[in-house]
């Protein structure tokens, strides 16, 4: 089975959200800045729970953040 | 670099260390030599109470620090996330492959040069007590030392 990419628009809605940092996403979503910069740049694909936690840290839906490109 | 990286790295070195360190009192010209028992013991006294306060000082000194530079956050120094646990296992695997490929070399090893009594390698002598405690001890670090590197290296990739 081919393997997809979780892709993440975590830069873009950092910078709209007013400039959040990366340590103060890693502190909301309760995961360490390193998490949130492989996440980020796209080598790390977070798990569902961590997925969400980073959607309501940034108060918009899931689909928002992240999607699949199979 | 994270201190989960920075613990890795302290616990490298240490290892490290005390492969070095046995390696200079089991081995003279790459063949083990046989200690008296008292030498033996003091040498594996000596390794694992370095290494235990070397770990204990390691992690404290990274919780003290941690403490400091980041009070009030969630990301303190004991702070493990998904990420981390992930990487710890798969370098927890990458060391028992290791470790099964090692002990393997050193059976299949052992056996050849009973069988052939003339080798192009040099003889394998671990069959004395110092043998068998240096062999176990060094494969034990030289393992430890696999997972560290393995998580420095999982870290960065």
């Amino acid at each position: 089975m081919a393997k997809g990419k979780v892709r993440n628009r975590i830069r873009e809605l950092r910078a709209e959200t007013g400039g959040m940092t990366q340590s103060q996403l890693a502190e909301a979503a309760g995961a360490t800045r390193q998490t949130i910069i492989a996440i980020e740049q796209e080598k790390y694909a977070p798990s569902l729970e961590l997925a969400f936690r980073i959607s309501l840290a940034f108060g918009v839906p899931f689909e928002a953040v992240f999607s699949f490109e199979p | 670099m994270s201190w989960t990286e920075i613990r890795a790295l302290g616990s490298l070195i240490i290892a490290t260390w005390a492969l070095w360190f046995l390696q200079m009192r089991f081995l003279d010209g790459g063949q083990v030599v046989d200690l008296p028992p008292e030498r033996m013991f003091s040498t594996y006294l000596s390794v694992i109470v370095v290494t235990i306060i070397g770990e204990i000082l390691v992690t404290i000194g990274i919780s003290i620090v941690g403490v400091v530079l980041n009070s009030g956050t969630v990301e303190s120094a004991d702070f493990e996330d998904e990420r981390d646990k992930q990487i710890e296992r798969r370098a927890g695997i990458i060391s028992y492959w290791f470790l099964i490929v090692v002990v393997n070399i050193l059976a299949l090893r052992l056996i050849q040069q009973e069988i052939y009594t003339s080798s192009v390698f040099a003889p394998l002598a671990i069959a004395s007590t110092s043998g068998i405690v240096f062999t176990l001890l060094a494969v034990l670090f030289a393992a430890h030392i696999v997972k560290m590197a393995a998580k420095l290296i999982l870290y960065r990739v």
